[in-house]
């Protein structure tokens, strides 16, 4: 009897290590036998760097693992240890945190839509080979990019890597000039989003839904940033501490990588899809009429379709940041002071690409002695893998070539983290 | 001539540090980490004449070796792995196409060894960053 053929498909799509390809499939016949999505190392490398510094430098040092998400970290990082120290922060402080998350929802979404996601929409092979016939979506991007950024840098001293922020709040609160500096930007912003939805919602998309466990915080009075219990849309409902006594890491015996999976063992997933379906009522007026004149449910199941959902959420956030701004009146000072009397907390914010969690145990000599961080790509590892093999199976009889473009495409509607990978290159030279 | 120099990498990647380690050593106000910072670059640097992009490379040759693509030179499309990831070539290519790309540019690669996590170069990457950086502070 004759051996169906097997193939090997490679995406190396994040890391240029040797071996370390991102995506590994393996094919038989018509048949799948394996699929292996790998994001590039998990943050353990900062877990263990972490263990034996002081309880302050944590957001500053996890802030360092992703480039496009630092705020993210730094957030979450900062909320677990408030949990210890048994601190909540002032009004003004919990305004000015949704601010700057929204300048990075701002900058990652935007980046992400423009740059990464509508070059596959539209048919070209990456955004360089957009920009010589679409100039202005390019451009339009990276303006929007920039006034996220430019967000990040009023309200934390700098873009890459803010350094204003701490525990207990910000080293310097803004002044009334310095955020009414940036209304003009986020009006531009939030039309230009507006017509994203719009752009967004008119393009071509497979069918393909799934049934996810859609897992995200969830706040009564707001669409979620910073606070709120974790949910899911099939019942869960349990504060942010108790993440590790329903979600779990296991070790996947092929590979060093871990997968997240619930209590039950059941992938699940976490992004802008889950907030979405999760917290729709909380959105904005103008997130939720660009929402519905695209034509979108109050749920939105395919993933393809995140490039829309990502697009209403950057409404969101400009009508959120403006807001922010109109109402704010800058505290008499920045931060509070924290005492650390040791103990373990949990933080759990949303970070673009979904729920991000942290648990730190800090000694009484306010020493990190454990930290754990989960980032919300290695929590959809399962989800995404499961979407892949459907996703590729009726297109097996692809040549390899083009199956690997169609499962990259696949891969980019979960906006998985590219930043903390390294990014060097492999130079070829030819020579003619 | 007004001059960009920008440094691609991740520090927290060992060698791969190397292009943001050149930007400290240089003194220049303008250093990228990895991560999408870099795509600011593309509208910044329409305000210079010369722009000088430096990252590390990997293509088999000794390790320290720096790659130099001058003025004229084309320097391989190649680089750059993922065409979604915003590298080098992204940077160049889109500030190309944007048109706002100076007519001056130049493009090093400094030959890498060990892009594992955690910080610190090789004793021969350190040799070449040092070496750049004391051609790029008097050119």
């Amino acid at each position: 009897m004759q051996r169906p053929e097997a193939r090997r498909i490679n995406v190396d799509y994040l890391a240029r290590v040797e071996g370390e390809g991102a995506l590994r499939l393996e094919v038989e016949g018509d048949v799948i036998t394996d699929l292996e999505f790998r994001i590039f190392e998990p943050p353990r490398y900062f877990e263990a760097f972490l263990v034996g510094r002081h309880f302050t430098e944590a957001p500053d040092i996890t802030a360092r693992i992703c480039g496009i998400c630092p705020v993210a970290y730094q957030m979450s990082s900062i909320h677990a240890m408030e949990m210890i120290a048994g601190v909540k922060p002032t009004a003004a402080v919990r305004e000015l945190r949704r601010l700057i998350y929204c300048g990075e929802w701002i900058e990652s979404h935007a980046l992400h839509i423009y740059l990464l996601h509508a070059p596959d929409f539209l048919g070209y092979e990456s955004a360089i080979h957009m920009a010589g016939q679409h100039p202005e979506a390019v451009r339009n991007g990276l303006r929007l990019k920039k006034i996220g950024n430019r967000v990040l840098e009023v309200l934390g001293g700098r873009a890459v890597h803010p350094i204003n922020v701490k525990v207990g709040g910000f080293y310097r609160a803004p002044t009334r000039e310095d955020l009414d500096s940036l209304i003009d930007d986020l009006e531009w912003a939030k039309q230009a989003s507006i017509e994203t939805v719009t752009w967004a919602g008119e393009l071509d998309f497979p069918e393909f839904e799934r049934d996810y466990e859609f897992v995200s915080l969830y706040h009564p009075d707001e669409y979620p940033f910073n606070e709120g219990r974790i949910i899911s849309n099939r019942g869960l409902d349990v504060a942010v501490e108790e993440w590790p006594d329903h979600f779990r890491e296991e070790h996947v015996e092929r590979s060093n990588a871990l997968h997240a999976r619930t209590g039950e063992g059941t992938p699940y997933f976490v992004g802008p899809l889950a907030r979405y379906a999760n917290c729709f009522d909380l959105l904005s007026d103008s997130a939720k009429g660009a929402a519905r004149e695209a034509g979108l449910g109050t749920v939105v199941a395919n993933p393809f379709k995140s490039i829309v959902v990502r697009a209403v959420e950057l409404v969101f956030a400009c009508d959120e940041a403006l807001r922010i701004i109109r109402d704010y009146e800058p505290p008499p000072t920045g931060s509070i002071d924290v005492r650390m009397p040791g103990g373990v907390g949990h933080g759990a914010t949303e970070a673009p690409r979904g729920l991000l969690y942290h648990r730190y145990e800090v000694g009484e000599d306010e020493l990190i002695a454990e930290a754990h961080i989960v980032s919300p790509t290695s929590q959809n590892q399962l989800s995404i893998e499961d979407d892949l093999r459907l996703y590729a199976e009726p297109r097996l009889e692809l040549d390899d070539d083009a199956l690997q473009w169609e499962l990259e495409q696949a891969i980019r509607n979960y906006d998985p983290c590219i930043s903390c990978a390294t990014h060097f290159l492999d130079l070829t030279i030819v020579r003619s | 001539m007004s001059r960009l120099v920008v440094g691609f990498g991740n520090v927290l990647r060992h060698d791969d540090g190397a292009g943001p380690l050149l930007i400290e050593r240089l003194g220049s106000p303008w250093a990228m980490a990895a991560g999408d910072g870099a795509v600011e670059m593309v509208e910044h640097m329409a305000a210079f004449d010369e722009v000088v992009l430096v990252d590390a490379v990997r293509s088999g040759a000794p390790v320290g070796m720096i790659h130099r693509f001058t003025d004229g030179q084309v320097y391989p499309r190649s680089w750059g792995g993922s065409s979604h990831s915003i590298g080098l070539v992204e940077v160049v290519e889109l500030a190309r196409a944007l048109g706002t790309l100076p007519g001056h540019i130049s493009v090093y690669g400094i030959e890498v060894q060990d892009t594992s996590s955690g910080s610190g170069l090789s004793p021969q990457v350190e040799a070449a960053v040092d070496l750049l950086v004391e051609e790029l502070a008097h050119a």
